[in-house]
Order: C-alpha cells, then structure tokens, then sequence
C-alpha cells in the first residue's frame, strides 16, 4: 500500500534570544492509510512541533521549517501556498488538540463551529451544513444532538467538549487525523470513552491517526506502529508489538521501566537518572548519553544512525548499530 | 454510623467528614445551595503506613486532604490525630500540630514563592517555630535538601532555575524540614514526566523508611497509587466508595465504579486489550448529586434500591469496605 503520509527528514527550529532551539531534528517518519502511528516521548521532545510542522502551524517567527519534506497524498506541503494549505487543512488532514476546554470559541455555538469548516469545505449551504452537523453530533455519541447543536462550549463537560472537537474534526473525511495528547486532561473513565470512540470511528471511516501522547498505556492500546522521540529526533520505531516486547533503546527501555504497572509489582521503580536535556544545550554525540545506563566512549562523540535492526524495526543506539570501519 | 473502630497504632481517624461549600449568589451573597464536597466519609491512617486515595476530578479527594489538616474548617464530624481531635485544639496548640502534619502540593510552578531562595522557602517553618535559626537554621536546610536529591549550593538559588521534578523535591523538602509525622501527599508527580515521576516516588518511598513518615497519597493515577500505597480508598462524588488493602482492591474489587475504573485504565500491554467497562455520561455535579447512592446514574449494575437508599460503608471481608447495595 502506498504511503498517505511521508516525513523526511523534517526539521523546525526556533530562533530565540537565547539561540536556536533545534524542537525537531531531523525526524523521519511515513504513514499508511487508515493506519494508526503513535508518537511518544516526554515534554519538549518535539512530539507536538513536529505534528504542527505537518499541518503547517508553526508560528513564524520565531519558528521555521528549515528543512525535510513532507509528502501528503503526493504532494510536498512545504512547497504550498498558504492559500492551498488552507484547503487541506480541516479538510483533507484534521486535528484534534489536548485542551477540550480551551480549543473552542467561548462566544459562537457548537453548531456554528462545526458548521463553518464544513460549508467553507464541502461547499454545502446552511441548512445542508446543520444537518451534516446534527448527523456528526450524533455518531461521536452525544444525545440531543438537535438539541444541543445551539448550545455553548461552556455548558458541556470535558468529555463532552472532546466528542464536539472529534466530531468538527471528522465533519469533512479527513484522510488524517492529528491528535495532540486527545485525553490527557480527561479522567480515567471519560478517556475510556474517547479511546473506544476514536477506535470505532476509526474503523468506521478509515481514516489514518497519528495519536500524540506520553502516556504508553494509551498507544499500546491504539496504536498500529510507535516511533520515540528523544530531545527532537526519533530513537526507536517498530510496530506496536514488537516495542512493548522487547524495546530496544535504553530510554524505550527506561520509560517502560519507570512506569508504575498493574500487572506487577514492585518494590522499587526502575529510574532514568537526571532529567531531559535543555534544548539549547543537546549534550553532543547521543542526546541520551548523560542517562544511558549503558554509555559507552563513541555515544559521547558520534550521533548514532537510525539504523534498521531487521524488519520494520529502527533504533538510533550504538549497541544495536556497529560502526563502520570499527573493530 | 460507620463500622471503622479505631485502634490503638492509628494516627489519624477521620469520622463522618462532611465538608460543604456555600455557593452564593445575588447581590446580598446569600446563600442558594452547597457543593457537597466531601460528604460523610470514614477511615484511619495507621502509624507509618501509606493510606492512597484515588478517584476522578471532583470527587472531593483533595478537599479530604486539607480538611484533615484543618487548611479548611469542616462542616460536620471530626478528625483525630494521636487520639487528639484536630477541630478541639486552640490556636496555640494547632500552630505547634503544623510542625506534625505537612502537605507537599501538586504544582511545583505555583506552590513556591517565585521572590524566595531556596534556603529561604525551606527554612522559613524552621525559623518560625523556633526550631533554629542563623548558621543552624542554613545546616539543616542543606541536610534536608541534600536528603531530597537536591546539592547544598542550591539553597541560593530561585525555584526559576530548577526543572518540575528537582522544584517538586523542593517542595517535599519544605515539607519534611519540620521532621513531621505525617504528611499528605496532594498528586505530587500529577505534573511531571513518567521518568520524573519514578524518582520523586522513589524519593518519597525512601524519605518514608527513613524518616518513619506516615502518608496519605491522593491521586487520580491508579497505578501510581497501587505502587506506593498499603491500603487504598477510592472515592466518587464526594463519597469514600471502597477501601481495602491494594492487592485486594486491585484482584477483588467490590464496587462496581471501583471496577469501572480499574478496567478504564490502558495497560502498557498492546497484547491485552481487554473489553473495558465503559461508563456511560459523566460525574454529576455535585452541587446536585443523585438520590442514594450517587454513582446510581453511571453503575451498569443499577437497582431500585439504589435510587432511594445511601448504601452503608460497610466491612464485607476483614479490611474490605465497600458502600454498596449488590454487596451483602
């Protein structure tokens, strides 16, 4: 199957007072239709960035694409005019952000929110546009959809502002839908109803996810395919199977670790040493080599490859990867 | 009322903790109704154990906390630390409980003055209750942030300069300067990234050894809770639900939001993605909670009985205490 998405080495960075913060490195990544990718890392490693990189938000200044391609159903959307980009965006990609309460406007009804992507982009008249609108409220689950279609955002509850997002999100069939942490701000039982509603819709429609989290236990549920990112590159991808099983970089290993887990118990948690780099000082070499359990003397010099380990399996580690000409 | 006995290692009995807020409104700020914040709730806190409790946004978990600390005064029942009620001492004798009780907050952005160092932060409750001021005062600062992970020089430094995970051990290093006995742990690594998160839990289980702290641990994170807590009590809409200890709460859980909730909870398994019971509709307010038992509207297992009757927190196994109908 061809790709629907395909990231080359994307990188954005952002001219502050202080330097360049180098948010997104040289990530690389593709995405097949109807597939699901999740992307995961702790805060600052550039998950969000690079997902803004692909819908082309990244406020400039002080923020720039410097370099990378990123083809979308075959075209380069970094060679796009603004105005061609707008038809892609809310139309053909669509996202969804972590913040239920803050993404939609206090002052316009639900409705007219939903309703305004869908006449700019499916060029439906007003009554036809409410109607899709009523029938998008309906299949994310929220009752009275003709009732509530005037309601405000602030009369509905986070889960319920969610559902309203996921539904403007999915009003046009978008090929791709970006979620930027969907239910972090969401309780344990109402991101259970996210969860099973993203997963159903996504059955339904097809559609390809690239689900943004920290949270592993949300992509080993959702995820087809995983890539970590650490400090704005990628250190790992492999499907989701494969990851949980036997991870391979050791800070895919560290975050398994450090999680508490249902399953089994333990005295002490496994730690990661120190904390994540500040981004205007990337330790040279790795990235991860002031925490590595396992540093060695090339990790403190060289960027390791994101070299192919066999199958659709990639990690950037100089354990897994020999270097050339090396002993 | 409630089954729990207290015995004699019991640090804190809390007994029928009502705590309700007035909701005004109008321009003579009269009073219209009451959010039921914490609503009737009974439980002990062993010597040096750690008591979890978890639940979902609202569920009156963090009100519990600082009723029991007396931040905030309660509206009915009373809370005994060593035998002594918290809601009977005078001032005076309240002022020196503070050095005996402490509380470590969630945020570690808003909960430090961002014009104090951290010597002053971590050494301001010395000095004030004349425990040690001037060069003994700066000593047992350094010790105690040297105990929390953090270098003696930090103490000139602002809580600006620090990450999440190292102001967070700040904050407990506030906390424990007193050497106090019990401290409530308000979602203290809510905040920080997975691989912080593990060193302050560590940190906290550590201090906790060494120290012979006593702690109540709230959270919304159920794994986080199974991992540092003995017992746990898991709380909806302003009610305690269950209670029981871990490994018991976790194999046998009674109460169907109980069970809910263990089942919401995406395991880092991909291999195991289990049929969850899923919830319907969302926490009432509870400025209006449900007649009854208040989980009533959401519980799959609803009965008529449930609609009319508060089910009684009661005893079904030795430890195991549940509030509800279907568990005779």
């Amino acid at each position: 199957m061809k790709n629907l998405l395909e990231v080359k080495n994307l990188r954005t960075h952002f001219y502050t007072e202080d330097g360049i913060i180098p948010a997104v490195d040289g990530v690389d990544f593709s995405l097949k239709p109807g597939q699901t990718l999740g992307i995961v890392g702790e805060s600052g490693c550039g998950k969000s960035i690079t997902s803004m990189s692909v819908m082309r938000l990244i406020p400039n200044p002080p923020g720039k694409i410097v370099d990378g391609q990123i083809t979308f159903d075959d075209r380069n959307l970094l060679t796009l005019s603004e105005a061609e980009m707008r038809k892609i965006r809310g139309n053909d990609i669509a996202m969804i952000f972590q913040e239920p309460m803050t993404s939609l406007n206090p002052v316009f009804t639900i409705g007219s929110q939903i309703m305004e992507a869908i006449m700019l982009h499916q060029k439906l008249d007003k009554k036809a546009a409410r109607e899709k609108c009523i029938e998008m409220l309906n299949l994310v689950g929220i009752p009275r959809a003709a009732e509530i279609v005037d309601d405000y955002p602030h009369q509905f509850s986070g889960g319920m502002r969610q559902r309203v997002m996921i539904a403007m999100a999915l009003s046009c069939n978008p090929k791709l839908l970006i979620a930027d942490e969907p239910t972090t701000a969401l309780d344990v039982t109402i991101q259970a109803q996210i969860l099973e509603l993203m997963k159903e819709l996504k059955e339904k429609l097809n559609t390809a996810i690239m689900l943004i989290t920290h949270d592993l236990g949300v992509v080993a549920e959702m995820a087809d395919y995983i890539i970590v990112m650490y400090a704005g590159r990628v250190v790992e991808e492999a499907n989701v199977y494969d990851l949980f099983e036997a991870p391979k970089h050791p800070y895919t290993v560290g975050l398994l670790n450090s999680k508490p887990n249902l399953q089994r118990t333990a005295d002490r948690l496994e730690v990661i040493p120190g904390s994540v780099p500040n981004p205007l000082a990337i330790p040279p070499g790795c990235a991860f080599n002031p925490r590595c359990p396992h540093v060695m003397d090339i990790c403190r010099e060289e960027m390791p490859p994101l070299e192919s380990i066999g199958g659709e399996r990639k990690v950037r580690c100089w354990l897994h990867t020999k270097k050339e000409g090396a002993k | 009322m409630s089954e729990i006995i207290a015995e004699k290692n019991d640090l804190i009995v809390v007994e029928n903790l009502k705590k309700y807020f007035p909701i005004k409104s109008g321009i003579l700020k009269r009073t219209v109704n009451y959010v039921r914040a914490v609503e009737n709730i009974s439980f002990t806190i062993k010597e040096g154990e750690t008591l979890g409790i978890v639940g979902e946004s609202g569920c009156g978990k963090s009100t519990t906390g600082r009723t029991l600390l007396r931040l905030l005064e309660k509206t009915e029942g009373d809370v005994f630390y060593k035998g002594r009620s918290v809601y009977g001492m005078s001032k005076e004798e309240l002022r020196n409980l503070r050095t005996e009780m402490q509380i470590v907050f969630q945020d570690p952005y808003s909960s430090l003055n961002p014009r104090m160092t951290v010597g002053e932060i971590v050494g301001e409750a010395l000095s004030e209750h004349g425990i040690a001021r001037g060069e003994k005062n700066v000593e047992m600062v350094k010790d105690i942030i040297e105990r929390c992970g953090l270098a003696p020089y930090h103490i000139r430094r602002y809580p600006h300069e620090f990450s999440g995970g190292q102001r967070q051990r700040i904050g407990i290093a506030r906390a424990l300067a007193l050497n106090p006995k019990f401290v409530v742990c308000d979602e203290p690594v809510s905040a920080l990234d997975v691989s912080i998160q593990s060193q302050v839990l560590n940190l906290l289980m550590d201090l906790q050894d060494e120290m012979g702290l006593t702690y109540l641990f709230i959270s919304h994170d159920l794994s986080v809770v199974k991992h540092i807590s003995d017992r746990i009590g898991v709380m909806y809409l302003g009610s305690m639900v269950e209670l029981a200890p871990k490994e018991e709460l976790y194999k046998n859980p009674l109460h169907p939001y109980t069970q809910a909730l263990l089942s919401a909870i995406p395991l880092p398994d991909p291999r195991n993605r289990r049929k969850r019971i899923i919830l319907k509709g969302d926490i009432p307010s509870p400025a209006n909670p449900p007649s009854g038992c208040r989980f009533h509207t959401r519980c799959p297992h609803v009965m008529e009985q449930c609609k009319a009757e508060v089910p009684e927190f009661k005893e079904a196994a030795p430890g195991h205490f549940v509030a509800c109908h279907l568990v005779k």
